[in-house]
Protein backbone atom coordinates (compact mmCIF):
# COMPACT_ATOMS: atom_id res chain seq x y z
CA UNK A 1 0.00 0.00 0.00
CA UNK A 2 2.64 2.37 0.56
CA UNK A 3 4.79 1.35 -2.19
CA UNK A 4 1.50 2.25 -4.20
CA UNK A 5 1.21 5.49 -2.68
CA UNK A 6 4.93 6.52 -3.31
CA UNK A 7 4.30 5.66 -6.89
CA UNK A 8 0.90 7.52 -6.81
CA UNK A 9 2.72 10.51 -5.76
CA UNK A 10 5.79 10.23 -8.06
CA UNK A 11 3.25 10.22 -10.77
CA UNK A 12 1.33 13.19 -9.62
CA UNK A 13 4.68 15.05 -9.18
CA UNK A 14 5.38 14.53 -12.60
CA UNK A 15 2.25 14.43 -14.26
CA UNK A 16 2.04 18.23 -12.12
CA UNK A 17 5.26 19.41 -13.27
CA UNK A 18 4.06 18.53 -16.84
CA UNK A 19 0.86 19.82 -16.72
CA UNK A 20 2.32 23.37 -15.11
CA UNK A 21 4.87 23.71 -18.08
CA UNK A 22 2.28 22.84 -20.98
CA UNK A 23 0.34 25.89 -19.85
CA UNK A 24 -2.52 23.49 -18.87
CA UNK A 25 -2.75 24.32 -15.48
CA UNK A 26 -3.29 27.89 -16.10
CA UNK A 27 -6.16 27.12 -18.18
CA UNK A 28 -7.83 24.90 -16.42
CA UNK A 29 -7.11 26.85 -12.58
CA UNK A 30 -8.19 29.75 -14.57
CA UNK A 31 -11.73 27.85 -15.58
CA UNK A 32 -12.22 26.71 -11.65
CA UNK A 33 -11.85 30.13 -10.69
CA UNK A 34 -14.52 31.17 -12.92
CA UNK A 35 -16.84 28.44 -12.30
CA UNK A 36 -16.21 29.40 -8.69
CA UNK A 37 -16.46 33.46 -8.74
CA UNK A 38 -20.19 32.33 -10.85
CA UNK A 39 -21.27 30.19 -8.12
CA UNK A 40 -21.04 32.70 -5.59
CA UNK A 41 -18.15 30.62 -3.24
CA UNK A 42 -15.78 33.45 -3.18
CA UNK A 43 -18.28 35.70 -1.61
CA UNK A 44 -19.23 32.97 0.80
CA UNK A 45 -15.26 32.51 1.71
CA UNK A 46 -14.63 36.06 2.00
CA UNK A 47 -17.57 36.43 4.70
CA UNK A 48 -16.63 33.50 6.54
CA UNK A 49 -13.01 35.00 6.68
CA UNK A 50 -14.31 38.34 6.96
CA UNK A 51 -16.50 37.29 10.16
CA UNK A 52 -13.82 35.04 11.96
CA UNK A 53 -10.88 38.00 11.67
CA UNK A 54 -14.11 40.36 13.39
CA UNK A 55 -14.53 37.99 15.82
CA UNK A 56 -10.88 36.92 16.78
CA UNK A 57 -8.06 40.02 15.49
CA UNK A 58 -5.26 38.02 16.28
CA UNK A 59 -5.66 34.68 14.93
CA UNK A 60 -2.68 33.82 12.61
CA UNK A 61 -2.63 32.26 9.33
CA UNK A 62 -2.50 28.69 10.49
CA UNK A 63 -5.05 29.23 12.31
CA UNK A 64 -7.31 31.02 9.66
CA UNK A 65 -6.39 28.78 6.82
CA UNK A 66 -7.39 25.57 9.01
CA UNK A 67 -10.94 27.42 10.01
CA UNK A 68 -11.97 28.13 6.94
CA UNK A 69 -10.54 25.08 4.61
CA UNK A 70 -13.25 22.48 5.47
CA UNK A 71 -15.86 24.85 4.91
CA UNK A 72 -14.23 26.07 2.08
CA UNK A 73 -13.93 22.71 0.53
CA UNK A 74 -17.54 21.54 1.46
CA UNK A 75 -18.86 24.67 -0.10
CA UNK A 76 -17.42 24.31 -3.36
CA UNK A 77 -20.47 22.69 -5.67
CA UNK A 78 -20.21 19.44 -7.03
CA UNK A 79 -21.16 20.13 -10.15
CA UNK A 80 -17.87 22.60 -10.75
CA UNK A 81 -16.00 19.62 -9.03
CA UNK A 82 -17.07 17.26 -11.43
CA UNK A 83 -16.39 19.23 -14.43
CA UNK A 84 -13.64 20.09 -13.42
CA UNK A 85 -12.71 16.73 -12.57
CA UNK A 86 -13.73 15.53 -16.12
CA UNK A 87 -11.17 18.14 -17.72
CA UNK A 88 -8.42 17.25 -15.71
CA UNK A 89 -9.24 13.53 -16.77
CA UNK A 90 -9.24 14.80 -20.56
CA UNK A 91 -6.11 15.95 -19.96
CA UNK A 92 -4.38 12.84 -18.13
CA UNK A 93 -6.14 11.06 -21.41
CA UNK A 94 -4.64 13.03 -23.82
CA UNK A 95 -1.04 12.58 -22.07
CA UNK A 96 -1.13 8.83 -20.83
CA UNK A 97 -0.86 7.07 -23.41
CA UNK B 1 -6.93 -2.96 -14.45
CA UNK B 2 -9.07 -1.82 -12.05
CA UNK B 3 -6.27 -0.81 -9.84
CA UNK B 4 -4.92 1.58 -12.64
CA UNK B 5 -8.58 2.84 -12.95
CA UNK B 6 -8.71 3.66 -9.18
CA UNK B 7 -4.90 5.70 -9.30
CA UNK B 8 -6.42 7.07 -12.16
CA UNK B 9 -9.31 8.57 -10.74
CA UNK B 10 -7.55 9.06 -7.59
CA UNK B 11 -4.93 11.30 -9.50
CA UNK B 12 -7.73 13.14 -11.07
CA UNK B 13 -9.02 13.69 -7.53
CA UNK B 14 -5.95 14.70 -5.80
CA UNK B 15 -5.20 17.72 -8.91
CA UNK B 16 -8.21 18.83 -8.10
CA UNK B 17 -8.10 18.98 -4.72
CA UNK B 18 -4.22 20.64 -4.74
CA UNK B 19 -6.31 23.20 -7.28
CA UNK B 20 -8.80 24.00 -4.79
CA UNK B 21 -6.54 24.09 -1.49
CA UNK B 22 -4.10 26.59 -3.41
CA UNK B 23 -7.03 28.76 -4.14
CA UNK B 24 -8.22 28.67 -0.35
CA UNK B 25 -4.55 29.83 0.88
CA UNK B 26 -4.91 32.46 -1.70
CA UNK B 27 -8.33 33.55 -0.34
CA UNK B 28 -6.93 33.48 2.95
CA UNK B 29 -3.75 35.32 2.55
CA UNK B 30 -5.59 37.69 0.91
CA UNK B 31 -8.02 38.52 3.60
CA UNK B 32 -5.51 38.34 6.46
CA UNK B 33 -3.24 40.99 4.74
CA UNK B 34 -5.97 42.95 4.16
CA UNK B 35 -7.29 42.47 7.54
CA UNK B 36 -3.56 43.33 9.16
CA UNK B 37 -3.33 46.25 6.90
CA UNK B 38 -6.36 48.08 7.60
CA UNK B 39 -5.62 47.39 11.65
CA UNK B 40 -2.52 49.01 10.89
CA UNK B 41 -3.68 52.40 9.34
CA UNK B 42 -6.74 52.86 11.50
CA UNK B 43 -4.71 51.60 14.76
CA UNK B 44 -7.45 52.21 17.87
CA UNK B 45 -9.67 54.38 15.89
CA UNK B 46 -11.77 50.97 15.18
CA UNK B 47 -15.49 52.43 16.19
CA UNK B 48 -15.08 55.43 14.05
CA UNK B 49 -14.21 54.10 10.55
CA UNK B 50 -17.11 53.44 8.20
CA UNK B 51 -15.42 50.63 5.95
CA UNK B 52 -14.02 47.75 8.18
CA UNK B 53 -16.47 45.25 9.41
CA UNK B 54 -18.85 45.66 6.94
CA UNK B 55 -20.40 42.81 6.17
CA UNK B 56 -22.55 42.89 3.00
CA UNK B 57 -26.41 41.71 3.56
CA UNK B 58 -27.46 40.11 0.03
CA UNK B 59 -30.69 41.66 0.24
CA UNK B 60 -29.26 44.25 0.08
CA UNK B 61 -27.73 46.89 -2.15
CA UNK B 62 -24.11 48.73 -2.20
CA UNK B 63 -25.86 51.80 0.21
CA UNK B 64 -27.92 49.65 2.52
CA UNK B 65 -30.98 50.47 0.90
CA UNK B 66 -33.36 46.89 0.61
CA UNK B 67 -33.27 45.56 -2.81
CA UNK B 68 -36.70 44.09 -3.08
CA UNK B 69 -37.96 47.61 -1.86
CA UNK B 70 -36.30 49.52 -4.62
CA UNK B 71 -37.42 46.99 -7.25
CA UNK B 72 -41.53 47.79 -6.57
CA UNK B 73 -40.80 51.22 -6.47
CA UNK B 74 -39.04 51.51 -9.67
CA UNK B 75 -41.61 48.78 -11.67
CA UNK B 76 -44.60 50.73 -9.91
CA UNK B 77 -42.85 54.17 -11.56
CA UNK B 78 -43.91 55.16 -14.80
CA UNK B 79 -42.00 56.74 -17.15
CA UNK B 80 -42.97 58.45 -20.72
CA UNK B 81 -41.68 57.18 -23.70
CA UNK B 82 -39.96 59.52 -25.91
CA UNK B 83 -40.47 57.95 -29.15
CA UNK B 84 -44.54 57.31 -28.42
CA UNK B 85 -45.76 59.42 -26.09
CA UNK B 86 -47.04 56.87 -23.79
CA UNK B 87 -46.13 56.14 -20.51
CA UNK B 88 -44.85 52.81 -19.36
CA UNK B 89 -44.51 51.03 -16.13
CA UNK B 90 -40.78 50.81 -15.23
CA UNK B 91 -41.08 46.89 -14.83
CA UNK B 92 -42.21 47.29 -18.62
CA UNK B 93 -40.18 50.17 -20.12
CA UNK B 94 -37.27 48.33 -21.26
CA UNK B 95 -39.28 45.64 -22.89
CA UNK B 96 -41.45 48.18 -24.96
CA UNK B 97 -38.86 50.55 -25.83
CA UNK B 98 -37.11 47.36 -27.54
CA UNK B 99 -40.10 47.15 -29.82
CA UNK B 100 -41.17 50.65 -30.00
CA UNK B 101 -37.85 51.49 -31.44
CA UNK B 102 -38.36 49.03 -33.88
CA UNK B 103 -41.74 49.48 -34.94
CA UNK B 104 -40.09 52.76 -35.83
CA UNK B 105 -36.97 51.37 -37.86
CA UNK B 106 -39.57 49.33 -39.97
Amino acid sequence: MDQQQKELAQIKAKIQNHLISSGNYDIINKQLKLKLYESGWYDKINQIALRELNDNSNINFDQLYNFIKPKAQDLVPDNVKDEINVKIKQYLDHVVQ
Amino acid sequence: MTESGITYDNLAASLLNDMINNIIKNEVLLNLSNHLSIEKQIGDNKENNNFKFQETDSSKDIYGQDKMKLKTVESGRYFSCENCGRKIAGGRFAQHINKCLERKRK
